[in-house]
């Protein structure tokens, strides 16, 4: 089994350095950049729901990227301000980047590319270093919209369970008690004298 | 604000090594005070929610406000060292009331009384610092006994070679509902002439008071319990403590400085509450149990003129020899259209545990000096049914390259539905050695600016051979069972949740941090009550040793209160 590289940040940094020149919100990060970043943040989306669509595509009835509501999870990732900032501009830099492979390989824009050259893109990068550790990091977003609760606007009717034959433990999470809420616990400052006080 | 009475007793940290010191001197009339880093997650806070067990920095600190620096061996061969904020290695367990006692899966077992001599039954081995024990088995069983009966201990005794000599006859809480699998195992290890035994669990077979019995939820390991009957320390005795009057309890209070009063003697605390300000709280005695990395890294942050190293640390060993358990994990699969219908279904029951294990092999023949030497613990049970977890790590074929597509689909299909894996766990000393230590990080800062705890951790070779020996014997096992795809993995990884040592108890002061009652040599109002005393290990889990020597070192404090 393969693990991510072990220093992430001086990874990402060592990819790209005029990618990390953007210190904005996520999908609008790349409005406020320079010359040399072509790609939109609606882009942005576009590309990020072909690669989606090509990591976990539609099939016999199994559950779709729409259905797992992954788009949406993933952007509510990116905006996350307990997530790393530099994970979250690694997923956005991804985008770009795949952009400028389809350039380099094909000379055109990923999103222009045939469903067959796309699929032999996201081959081609599957194997570089950064390509290998961003579509890694896309199939672990996906399979979290696909497996955890439907309490977070994922996992629509429970599809992905349903599907993998998964039963969820009990209790079942429901507010306050969901992620991030339940993390005001860390913000109580509160001095505990008796059981009647919990 | 009661914050500014003078406690008998200040406890830093609530988990195995604080919860029964809270206990036993609250229950006894004395006021104790507890400072607890993390918040108070109650047991209605919990849920079957991965996103807050394992996905999301809920129980633990966030690396980017609380980074620890790993050092580690490179590939040339230099010690390097990195930020976990930089690496996403995280080394925190649950950071709250109760401490990781929230989220273990309560496998228990006692140390044996060969682990409390390891140098004197084994003799010395090059580049380990083996020490004795300043204390015999026969002073820490009658506290074993009393975890069994007040934090609950589930199981069944059962004659085998290395049983620990016991006082009562068998555990107070019947063993928990099993999975057919474990039957396939003990016939299986049978064939090999194996002896397989009831696995302990600090879980409740039924009810204890307050507290109910399990219910077979599928997710007990990394979740906390929302039945109370896993045995934390949060519900199995914090609670009984408030229940005294005599207790305190401050959520999110991270201790920082340990302050003396110029004689060698602690009489502050200094933390930072939830807002982050400074606050200070005197107390009688102190009793620190933060885990072992962090009861460490406190201790080297309280310097002053008497103790310009770090407290208690004139001697430079605090820090030094910390250990975690060594071994390893692996693995096998069970195809269910090889099974009959029935058993099939049998085996695909989700709950019940597998609770097998094996102490067959706790001591070893060398295979090339043909000495005896220390072996170690074999336990099995199923692989975790956290789905998220599962399918990231099916994200990686055979041969190492990304799964997408089709074939990723039909793999999570097929993995998720058509088998069930059998995994085991192998428990072995880790040596102390020199390349195994806790310091301060003098670059990386916490998010209150102070240094943080930079954790070296080599191992010994000594360590992966025993491992690899008990690999093969669990693997024989699963083949005996007719598993597929089995796999072993020993490794020199510490496992982050099973950590102890640093401050070593013995006594002889210049090689050790605290005296047999788990005292500071230098300071005698503070105690160390993780699992930070421990100079071996043993080659089981920490955790009910912990639990029972800080009953012990209670006894002590209320001889020395009176």
């Amino acid at each position: 089994m393969k693990v991510k590289p072990a220093n992430r940040r001086n990874f990402i940094k060592a990819l790209g350095a005029t990618a990390f020149l953007l210190q904005f919100p996520f999908w609008q990060a790349c409005q406020n950049t320079n010359n040399l970043d072509k790609t939109s943040p609606s882009l942005q989306q576009a590309i990020l729901s072909g690669v989606l669509n090509i990591l976990f595509p539609t099939f016999d009835k199994t559950p779709d990227i729409r259905q797992i509501n992954a788009v949406y999870h993933i952007n509510r990732y990116l905006t996350d301000p307990l997530i790393d900032p530099d994970e979250q501009q690694f997923i956005i830099n991804g985008t770009k980047w795949l952009n400028e492979s389809a350039h380099e390989n094909f000379k055109t824009d990923f999103l222009q590319l045939s469903a067959k050259k796309q699929q032999k893109l996201i081959q081609i990068i599957s194997h570089e270093s950064w390509g290998e550790s961003w579509l890694s990091k896309l199939l672990t977003l996906t399979f979290e919209a696909l497996l955890l609760d439907p309490v977070y606007d994922i996992n629509i009717n429970e599809c992905g369970w349903k599907w993998l034959q998964h039963l969820p433990g009990r209790p079942r999470p429901d507010q306050p008690n969901i992620y991030p809420d339940i993390l005001d616990r860390k913000k109580e400052n509160i001095i505990i004298t008796g059981l009647e006080q919990l | 604000m009661i914050v500014d009475k003078k406690y008998d007793v200040c406890v830093i940290g609530s988990g195995a090594g604080a919860g029964p010191v809270i206990y036993e001197l609250s229950k006894a009339g004395y006021s104790v005070l507890v400072l607890e880093k993390g918040p108070w997650y109650r047991t209605k806070d919990f849920s079957k929610d991965e996103m807050a067990a394992t996905r999301r920095s809920v129980y633990t600190p966030n690396l980017k406000d609380e980074p620890q620096v790993i050092e580690d061996l490179n590939e040339q061969g230099e010690w390097e060292a990195k930020s976990t904020y930089e690496t996403g290695r995280d080394f925190w367990n649950g950071n709250c009331v109760g401490g990781s006692t929230n989220f273990m899966s309560g496998y228990f077992a006692r140390l044996k009384p060969v682990d409390f001599k390891l140098l004197s039954t084994y003799g010395e081995i090059e580049g380990a610092n083996l020490a004795d024990w300043p204390i015999d088995y026969d002073d820490l069983e009658p506290y074993y006994e009393k975890v069994e009966r007040i934090v609950g201990v589930s199981g069944k005794v059962v004659p085998h070679k290395y049983l620990e000599p016991r006082s009562t006859p068998d555990f107070p809480y019947p063993p928990l509902k099993e999975n057919i699998v474990s039957s396939w195992i003990d016939q299986a290890a049978a064939g090999l002439n194996i002896q397989t035994i009831p696995l302990p669990r600090a879980i409740l077979s039924k009810k204890k008071g307050d507290r109910q019995s399990c219910y077979y939820s599928n997710f007990c390991g990394s979740y906390g319990c929302s039945s109370d009957a896993k045995g934390s320390s949060r519900v199995a005795l914090i609670h009984e403590a408030l229940k005294t009057g005599n207790c305190t309890v401050i959520p999110n209070a991270k201790v920082y400085y340990l302050e003396t009063n110029g004689r060698y003697q602690l009489q502050k605390a200094w933390y930072y509450d939830a807002d982050g300000q400074k606050k200070s709280i005197e107390a009688r005695v102190f009793v620190v149990a933060a885990q072992a990395i962090e009861t460490s890294r406190l201790l080297l942050m309280s310097k002053n003129k008497e103790f310009s190293n770090g407290l208690a640390n004139n001697n430079g060993q605090v820090g030094k020899n910390l250990i975690f358990s060594g071994g390893g994990v692996g693995g096998g699969d069970f195809y269910y259209d090889e099974l009959d219908e029935n058993l099939a279904k049998a085996l695909a029951k989700p709950g019940v545990f597998v609770n097998r294990t094996i102490q067959d092999f706790y001591e070893l023949v060398h295979p090339k000096t043909h000495q005896k030497i220390k072996g170690g613990t074999i336990d099995f049970l199923f692989e975790h049914a956290n789905p998220v977890s599962k399918a990231i790590r099916e994200k990686w074929d055979e041969d190492g390259h990304l799964r997408y597509g089709k074939p990723l689909k039909k793999h999570l299909h097929y993995y998720f539905t058509k088998l069930r894996k059998l995994k085991f766990e192998i428990f072995v000393d880790w040596l102390p050695n020199d390349n195994c230590f806790v310091s301060l990080d003098s670059h990386v800062k916490d998010k209150w600016g102070d240094p943080v705890a930079k954790i070296r951790i080599g191992h010994h070779p000594h360590d992966i051979m025993v491992g690899e020996v008990l690999a093969e014997k669990a693997k024989q096992i699963l083949v005996k069972m007719g598993a597929h795809n089995i796999y072993a993995a020993i490794s020199g990884a510490p496992p982050n949740n099973l950590q102890a040592g640093g401050c070593r108890f013995g006594n002889n002061p210049k090689t050790s941090v605290l005296n047999a009652q788990c005292q500071a040599h230098e300071v005698s109002n503070l105690f160390i009550t993780d699992g930070s005393f421990m100079p071996t290990g043993g080659s089981v889990t920490y955790t009910w040793t912990i639990y029972a020597n800080s009953f012990r070192v209670a006894d002590i404090l209320k001889q020395m209160l009176k």
